[in-house]
């Protein structure tokens, strides 16, 4: 979307922009003493056309500099990209013809090819890249144990192992975890889903808890490590607090982890509705029904918030029994239309006839609305 | 000759795809957005290996347009970087031969779409 | 006679520091907007949209897209919005009542069915006729409502929006294809972000296939590719600048992504406004702010909206002087904010330059060259000196211009000729030698107007899509 903005260009922003505040404001005091006869017009004057000649100074030295930078940035884009096309071919042949590839040093266009073919492929062929990557990562890990690297080249590196996906590298990331910059800590989470694999999981599961991560991170990153997920799950549920929890609860469900739908249940009973909720909605996207839960799904039923009635009414018809049928029922005369409307498309799940049963003679016209409008969706 | 149309916008993957597919003994073009990948699409291929993102339109419109306007039942193998549910139940109904994921192996897609290209 | 002189004098004390005032405060957004928008530059993850795209974890998005008489365009639009790259999402178009044949080219190019919708009735709108659903795209809904306005037509369709964010645009907005997955992706990683702006860039000149932006030219007209220049200064600086500071009050109507839930709350659109959008944003901060809640609204400069701007001298004034009709109305329903400690930045310094140097500006502005003659018949009037002050007025707005330009020279899908370039950062000089000067005119004309007109939008001579 964006070019790296060149150091250069910000330092001449920030110098015309201080030159001119300097030239106005030197112009402003010159001027507010004329009005008040303090200066003497030829120094107004004087300031006036100095204020004039810098920002036309000003004005001519950065439309030149776009000029060129635009040139400049043109040709040399033209010549990444073909340079990226051409490593990209030799790698490819190299890669099919199962020869070593074109020794390094390799420049940047040949960095991001090999870091794409990574990424794209998987099996045999990707881990003959990985071989290869091999010789160039410390590359990026000396970037991250430097002092002096700047911000972007720090997340640079971060996205560059995140594709590499080479276990080893997981120490190097680790450590980011605990940085005091919210963006660097996100970075190294992402690029620590992605590297982490067997007892490595451990280690990244005990640096996110400690990392302070907003929910939705949390979640993407547990979406990310796909199906190593569940060490780091556990490690949340057992150990986390409510934003890690939070999104072990999600990340289950997105993720299906049926083999944890028993550690889910209890949620049902937690006092925090948002976890409440969460353990409901990883229920319903599992279809796990929660038997021996049936009570406390009742209580749901009835609870003030509408979010987790709502809930409640969708993950009831995952029981499929007499009281789940009732239940429903009942709740399509909540007032509420998105729990009328999860009721009625609980019904739907469970038994189609009786959903026609509502549509017709139930007693709350709202709610026989919505069972209407439920089968005509279906339909 | 066997041609094969590849719908297809990441270089990389569009280059992995044509050798691949050329090693193993098939005629190659690439349509990198949509609107060139409709219009490729009314030519005669042995199969499709189709990407759901492409600049300009969706992969399931142009498949839309292969099975139900141009009437056509050329194999189509789905290869692309989105997995969720929804994606797949789609393409399936739309009636793909085989839905692959990214990131993919060559061998693998090679063999399937042997599979489909063979028997028809 | 004493009288006047004293007024004149003040008067030139005013403007002066007025003027330094006004400029310092430029430099203040050219600096804080720059320096966020290069920084966002150099530390987006292209690798984490990829990943956000390609697995469970976005919000899905309701794309509401209120149109009026829009025949000749809207299926493209539709159509364009319908194949944004973005994993779940629906679009709600709602026909405010048109009296061309708007609904029947949507029901022809999607194959709509009338349905009978049960939905919850949270905003009071003007009548809905129907609700239609498409055989084709399972995620279009179209609503053929009575004429209401814009808000009405908003309030509509966020009364039958299903999802947790809300995308309101322009029937004539072409959207990037990753724009909502850049701009919802705020969402999802703080959960105190109320509402996102994106920028807008005119559409015009540009080559377009199948809703997609191919290659950017420069337009032919005059006045299109003035705005180009204005667009980037607005967005780059002036919104940059603002949501640096954490006071953004403008949220385009042309595309801004909200918190569904959280507009509802306040009672959703303003239906007696024309500043709709920019009403809706400050009623959001004043709710937030009032009930001491954390929050953050921001502008991200790379969720990228293209739209049509006006081509000809009577359009552009008239959406000038709505847009300046549509400020004051805004800044006096809210007046209670202003130099208010209870909001902040809102109240001590967004909301009093948004009063004193956007909606007074141009009577400044405008007494400015009508009191030229006057100081010249007081003998009070040194020409040189006079001259000498307008060209460095002119010198620094064109300085600003061109930072603008440079701005967007950075961005990767730029105007890519050199000579566009070029023509683009002279055009910046020209900006402040009379078109500047026509517009202040129309805004000065509008601020006595604001009574007269309340709520009174115009028509748009639609050019129609240049396409290869």
């Amino acid at each position: 979307m964006w070019r790296r903005g060149e150091r250069l260009y910000a330092l001449l922003v920030v110098l015309v922009v201080l030159l001119e505040a300097l030239a106005l404001g030197g112009l402003v005091v010159a001027f507010s003493g004329r009005i008040f006869n303090l200066l003497g017009s030829p120094v107004a004057y004087r300031a006036l056309f100095q204020a004039l000649v810098l920002t036309g100074l000003a004005l001519t030295f950065l439309s030149a500099y776009i000029l060129l930078y635009h040139a400049y940035t043109a040709s040399k884009e033209r010549l990444d990209r073909k340079a990226y096309e051409d490593w990209l071919a030799r790698f490819t042949e190299a890669l099919f013809n199962e020869e070593p590839p074109p020794p390094p040093p390799w420049p940047r266009p040949a960095l991001e090819a090999l870091l794409n073919l990574r990424e794209m492929l998987k099996g045999e062929f990707s881990e003959r890249i990985a071989d290869w990557l091999r010789q160039v990562y410390p590359h990026w890990i000396r970037l991250l144990k430097s002092r002096w690297a700047s911000r972007p080249a720090r997340l640079e590196a971060l996205d560059a192992l995140a594709q590499a996906r080479l276990p080893e590298t997981l120490e190097a990331i680790l450590p980011y975890l605990s940085h005091r910059d919210p963006v660097l800590r996100l970075g190294a989470a992402r690029a620590g889903a992605r590297v982490a694999r067997g007892e490595g999981l451990g280690r990244l599961a005990a640096a996110l808890l400690e990392a302070g991560l907003p929910r939705g991170a949390l979640l993407e990153v547990l979406l990310l490590l796909e199906e190593r997920a569940t060490p780091v799950v556990e490690a949340f549920l057992s150990r986390g607090g409510r934003e890690e929890v939070w999104a072990a609860l999600e990340a289950i469900g997105r993720l299906k982890l049926v083999a944890l739908a028993e550690r889910v249940l209890p949620f049902l009973d937690h006092p925090d509705p948002e976890l409440k909720a969460a353990a409901m909605r990883a229920l319903y996207r599992m279809r796990y029904p929660p038997k021996g839960y049936e009570g406390l799904l009742l209580a749901a039923l009835k609870d003030q918030q509408e979010f987790l009635r709502a809930h409640a009414a969708r993950l009831m018809a995952l029981l499929g029994n007499e009281l789940a049928q009732r239940a429903l029922w009942k709740a399509l005369s909540d007032p509420s239309f998105y729990v009328r409307r999860a009721a009625a498309e609980g019904l739907l799940l469970m038994n189609r006839g009786f959903l026609a049963r509502a549509a017709e003679g139930h007693p709350d016209p709202f709610g026989r609305a919505m069972a209407q409008q439920v089968l005509r969706v279906a339909a | 000759m066997r041609p094969v149309l590849v719908v297809e916008d990441d270089v990389t993957v569009a280059k992995l795809l044509q050798v691949a597919l050329t090693r193993a003994g098939y005629e190659v073009f690439i349509a990198g957005d949509y609107a060139s990948a409709r219009e490729a699409l009314g030519k005669d291929w042995a199969a499709v290996v189709l990407d759901i993102n492409v600049p300009g339109g969706s992969g399931l419109d142009l498949l839309r347009y292969l099975r139900r306007e141009l009437k056509r039942n050329t194999p189509v193998l789905v290869l692309s970087g989105l997995k969720q549910e929804r994606s797949v139940a789609e393409a399936q109904a739309l009636g793909v031969q085989e839905y692959l994921t990214k990131p993919f192996s060559p061998g693998e897609l090679l063999k399937r779409l042997e599979r489909y290209v063979a028997s028809r | 006679m004493n009288l006047l002189l004293d007024f004149l004098f003040l008067y030139q004390v005013v403007i002066l520091w007025y003027f330094a005032l006004l400029n310092l405060f430029y430099a203040l957004f050219a600096f804080f907007g720059l320096g966020m928008v290069a920084r966002y530059a150099r530390e987006l993850s292209e690798l984490s949209l990829k990943d956000l795209l390609e697995r469970e974890a976005y919000l899905p998005v309701s794309i509401l897209v209120p149109t009026y008489n829009e025949e000749k365009t809207i299926a493209h639009s539709v159509r364009s919005f319908l194949s944004l790259h973005y994993p779940e999402f629906e679009v709600i178009v709602v026909a405010d009542g048109p009296k061309d044949r708007t609904l029947e080219v949507l029901k022809e190019a999607f194959r709509l069915v009338e349905v009978e919708w049960v939905y919850r009735r949270a905003l009071p709108t003007k009548p809905v006729r129907a609700v239609y659903r498409s055989l084709v795209y399972p995620n279009l809904i179209v609503v053929d409502k009575e004429n209401g306005g814009k808000a009405d037509a908003l309030n509509a369709g966020l009364n039958l929006a299903r999802y947790p964010l809300f995308c309101a645009v322009d029937a004539d907005s072409l959207l990037d294809a990753q724009a909502l997955l850049r701009a919802s992706r705020l969402f999802l990683e703080d959960d105190r972000v109320l509402a996102v702006g994106g920028t807008i860039r005119p559409l015009n000149g540009a080559v377009v296939r199948e809703g997609v932006v191919e290659a950017l030219h420069l337009p032919r007209g005059f006045l299109e590719k003035m705005q180009i220049v204005e667009y980037a200064r607005a967005f780059f600086m002036g919104r940059a600048g603002w949501s640096a500071m954490g006071a953004l009050l403008i949220i385009s109507g042309a595309f801004g992504l909200f918190r569904r839930e959280e507009a509802l709350r306040v009672g959703g659109y303003r239906t007696d406004t024309v500043g709709e959008d920019m009403e809706l944003v400050v009623r959001l901060h004043r709710r937030a702010r009032e009930e001491g809640r954390e929050y953050r609204i921001v502008y991200t400069p790379d969720p990228i909206c293209y739209t049509e701007v006006p081509a000809d001298w009577a359009t552009l004034r008239k959406q000038r002087n709505r847009w300046h009709r549509g400020l004051w109305e805004v800044l006096w329903n809210h007046r209670v904010m202003l130099f208010n400690p209870r909001y902040g930045r809102l109240g001590l310094l967004a909301m009093p330059y948004f009063v004193l140097f956007e909606a007074l500006a141009p009577v400044v502005e405008v007494l400015g060259y009508v009191l030229f003659p006057v100081f010249y018949l007081l003998g009070l009037f040194n020409a040189e000196f006079a001259f000498l002050f307008f060209l460095l007025a002119v010198a620094y707005g064109v300085l600003l211009s061109q930072l603008a330009v440079g701005m967007e020279t950075l961005l990767l899908k730029r105007y890519p000729r050199l000579r566009d370039r070029l023509a683009l950062l002279l055009l910046a000089i020209l900006e402040g030698l009379g078109y500047r000067q026509i517009l202040a005119w129309e805004r000065f004309l509008a601020t006595f107007q604001v009574w007269r007109k309340r709520g009174v939008w115009g028509e748009m001579r639609r050019k129609g899509l240049e396409s290869a």
